[in-house]
C-alpha cells in the first residue's frame, strides 16, 4: 500500500505525498514552481478554478509578527478569510496550510512574499 | 591578513572539530500564527541534547512559558515611526523557556491531550484549545480576541445563542437599537466604577496609582466622560465591537449577556485606553530607540476573572433555546466545554500559574512533566549560554557547541531574511536600507560546513515548516547578492522543495544575531 504513491507517481507527471490532518489522508504536491505545496488535485486541468491555485499566483506582501510568528497565516486568515490547518508527514513533521472554501488547500509559503 | 587569521583560526577549531558537522535531522514544525518560535527552539534544543526519543511539546512548552513569565521586564510596546503602537519580546526568551521546562518538566509531542494535531476540529486549528489557552494566558489583546474567536465561531453553541439574542433585538421583536453614544456613557460609566474599585483596599500602591491616572485622563472632575474619551470609545465599539455592540442591545432581555460583554469591553478597553496614553517611557538596551513601557499593563484593574465567570455563565445559561431540529456538533460543545473549564481554573489560581498551567494541560501529560522536571536541572548562569555579546564570541560558542553535538538557539532580527544584500542589524535597526522593519524570531542552529568563499555557513532549522525565508522574495529566487552566502535546502528530485533547513554565512548571521542559547546536559 505504502508503495501505491510511488506506482501512481510512474503514470503521472504530478509528483504528490500522502499528508495527514488528522486522520484524514490527503494528496500534496508541488507547486509548480516548487515553491510550496499545494492540493494534487488543483495540478489537474480540470480544476483551472481552484481557489489555492489562484491564491499561490497573487501572493500577497507579509512580515513576521511577535513571538516568530509564520507570515503567511496572517494572510490566509486576513486576505483570504480562510482557515489554517496542520498537517503531519510521515515524519512527524508539521506544515500548516491555508483552507480555502472550495476546499482545496496551500502551504503557507505559497501566501505571501516580503 | 585576514585570510591567515581565517586559516589560523579555523585550524585550532579543525584539531578537534571537523569542517563539516551536521546534527541528525528531526522532524521540521510549522508554527503558523502562534508566537511560539522560542519555544519551538527550545523543544529542538532539548531533543538533541538531550538526545530524547520524541520530540517535546513545544505548545505545551509555550503555555507553561506564557503562563509563568508575566514579567515585565520581556514585554514592550512601543511606537514605530509611523505612530503605529507595536509589541515585542524583549530578552532571553529560549533561556527562558528552558530553564522554566527544567522547573516544571515537559511533555512529549504526542502526550498532549488536546493538542492541535487532529484532537479538535480540523477545519480550523486556529480555533484550538490550546491556541486559545496560550493566547488568553499571555492577558494581550489577542487573549480576549480568543475568546472573541470562540464566541464567532459559526458553530459555537455561543454563536447560536447569540444569533438568537439578537434575533430578539430586531425591530420585529420590539426591541429598540440605542445610539452608540449612549452605549458608550453607559459603558464608561461601569468602566468608572470599576478603575475606582481599585483605589481602595486590596489594590496595591501601583495598581492603585494606574487606576487614578486611567480615571484623570477619561473623566471630568464632576464624573462625566471627558468627549476624548467618550469619542474614543465610540470609536472603539465601532472598530472592533460590532458583536458586543449587538449584545448590548438585548440588555433588558439578557442579563447574562450583558455581563459578559460588559467584562470583556471593559478589559478591552482598559488596555485600548492605557495604551492610548503611554504611561511609562523606557529605551531600550543598546539602542537610541524610545520605548513606551506600558505599566498599566501590569497594574492596571484586569477583570479577567470576572470575563471568565460572566463567559461561563453566558455559555451554561440557557438564555435561549437552540431551534428546533438544530444542534451543535459534539466536538463544539466538547472544545467550549473543555475552554472554559481551564480558564475556569486559571481564573481560581490567579495566584499560582504554574498550578494553572499544569491543570490545563491533560492529566496524563502533567504526570509526565513532573517526572520530566526531575530528570534534568537548568539555570541560565550554569548550563545555559547568553553570550552573543560580539559575533565572534557568539561564533565561537556555536561551532564548539555543534561539535559536541548540541544545538544551538539563536535570537535574530529577521531583516536579513528579505534583504537583497548582506546587511548588518545585531540590534534590530530599522535604518538599514533596503529593510522596512525587523521581526524578532528564534531559530536552531544544527551544523556547519565550509562555504563557496570561504567562510563557514550553518544550518538553521526553522519552524515556518518546508520553507526557506530567501525564496520568498517576488519571484521566489535568492538575491544575487545573497546567490553565495545563502542556501534553501531542498529535497532531491526533478521539483526542489524546501525542506524548512537553509544554509547562512557566518558573517550574515551573527550580524543578525541579538541572542544565543543552548543547554549543556
Amino acid at each position: 500500500m505504502r508503495a501505491l504513491p510511488l506506482i501512481l507517481l510512474l503514470i503521472s507527471s504530478v509528483a504528490w505525498a500522502d499528508w495527514k490532518i488528522g486522520e484524514q489522508k490527503i494528496e500534496i504536491a508541488q507547486c509548480p514552481n516548487g515553491s510550496c505545496l499545494i492540493s494534487k488535485d488543483c495540478l489537474e486541468k480540470s480544476k483551472p478554478t481552484c481557489l489555492a491555485l489562484k491564491a499561490s499566483q497573487n501572493r500577497q506582501k507579509s512580515d513576521v509578527g511577535p513571538g516568530g510568528t509564520n507570515p503567511g497565516s496572517a494572510v490566509c486568515r486576513d486576505y483570504h478569510k480562510a482557515g489554517v490547518v496542520i498537517a503531519m508527514n510521515d515524519e512527524g513533521g508539521t506544515n500548516a496550510f491555508c483552507r480555502f472554501s472550495d476546499g482545496s488547500i496551500l502551504s503557507l509559503d505559497g501566501l505571501w512574499h516580503w | 591578513m585576514a585570510l591567515v587569521i581565517f586559516l589560523l583560526t579555523f585550524n585550532v577549531w579543525s584539531q578537534s572539530c571537523p569542517a563539516t558537522k551536521s546534527l541528525n535531522y528531526l522532524p521540521v514544525h510549522d508554527q503558523d500564527g502562534m508566537g511560539t518560535c522560542a519555544s519551538n527552539t527550545a523543544a529542538l534544543i532539548m531533543q538533541h541534547n538531550l538526545g530524547l526519543p520524541k520530540s517535546p511539546s513545544y505548545m505545551q512548552m509555550s503555555i507553561t512559558h506564557s503562563g509563568q513569565a508575566g514579567n515585565n521586564n520581556t514585554d514592550f510596546f512601543f511606537t514605530d515611526d509611523q505612530g503605529k503602537e507595536r509589541v515585542f519580546n524583549w530578552g532571553a526568551q529560549i533561556c527562558d523557556v528552558v530553564t522554566r521546562a527544567s522547573k516544571s518538566g515537559f511533555c512529549d509531542y504526542d502526550q498532549m491531550g488536546f493538542d492541535f494535531v487532529g484532537a479538535m476540529d480540523p477545519s480550523n486549528s486556529q480555533q484550538s484549545f490550546l491556541v486559545s489557552v496560550s493566547r488568553f494566558l499571555d492577558q494581550k489583546e489577542s487573549g480576549i480576541k480568543a475568546l472573541k474567536d470562540q464566541l464567532n465561531n459559526p458553530e459555537t453553541r455561543a454563536e447560536a445563542e447569540r444569533r438568537l439574542a439578537y434575533f430578539f433585538a430586531t425591530p420585529d421583536s420590539g426591541c429598540r437599537v440605542p445610539p452608540l453614544e449612549f452605549i458608550s456613557r453607559r459603558a464608561l460609566s461601569r468602566l468608572k466604577v470599576s478603575w475606582e474599585s481599585y483605589l481602595v483596599a486590596p489594590a496595591t500602591n501601583p495598581q492603585k496609582a494606574a487606576a487614578r491616572r486611567l480615571l484623570d485622563s477619561a473623566f471630568e472632575s464632576n464624573g462625566q466622560p471627558k468627549p476624548e474619551a467618550l469619542s474614543y470609545h465610540q470609536e472603539f465599539l465601532k472598530a472592533n465591537f460590532d458583536f458586543e455592540q449587538r449584545l448590548e442591545t438585548v440588555e433588558q432581555s439578557n442579563a447574562n449577556a450583558t455581563a459578559l460583554v460588559g467584562a470583556l469591553a471593559e478589559d478591552l478597553f482598559t488596555r485600548w485606553w492605557g495604551e492610548k496614553k503611554n504611561f511609562a517611557t523606557n529605551s531600550i538596551p543598546g539602542t537610541n530607540n524610545n520605548v513606551y513601557v506600558s505599566d498599566w499593563r501590569a497594574y492596571a484593574p484586569c477583570r479577567r476573572p470576572e470575563a471568565v465567570r460572566a463567559m461561563d455563565s453566558f455559555l451554561a445559561a440557557p438564555m435561549c433555546q437552540i431551534p428546533q431540529g438544530q444542534t451543535l456538533s459534539p466536538h463544539v460543545t466538547a472544545q467550549a466545554q473543555q475552554l472554559m473549564d481551564s480558564l475556569r481554573r486559571i481564573a481560581n489560581n490567579q495566584l499560582d500559574p504554574q498550578v494553572a498551567v499544569v491543570n490545563i494541560i491533560s492529566p496524563a501529560c502533567a504526570t509526565q512533566m513532573g517526572q520530566r522536571a526531575n530528570d534534568y536541572s537548568s539555570d541560565c548562569d550554569n548550563k545555559l549560554i547568553n553570550s552573543a555579546s560580539s559575533a565572534s564570541s557568539a561564533k565561537q560558542t556555536t561551532i564548539e557547541e555543534i561539535c559536541q553535538g548540541r544545538a544551538v538557539g539563536i535570537s535574530i532580527c529577521t531583516g536579513f531574511f528579505k534583504a537583497t544584500t548582506p546587511i548588518n542589524s545585531q540590534y534590530c535597526d530599522d535604518d538599514v536600507p533596503g529593510v522596512a522593519d525587523h521581526g524578532r524570531h528564534a531559530v536552531t542552529l544544527i551544523g556547519y560546513r565550509p562555504g563557496p568563499n570561504g567562510k563557514r555557513q550553518f544550518l538553521i532549522q526553522n519552524s515556518w515548516g518546508n520553507s526557506c525565508p530567501f525564496r520568498q522574495g517576488i519571484g521566489s529566487g535568492i538575491p544575487a547578492a545573497l546567490q553565495n552566502l545563502v542556501e534553501c535546502e531542498v529535497t532531491p528530485g526533478a521539483i526542489a522543495s524546501p525542506t524548512g533547513r537553509f544554509w547562512v554565512d557566518e558573517d550574515l548571521l551573527f550580524n543578525n544575531t541579538y541572542q544565543l542559547s543552548t543547554y549543556r546536559p
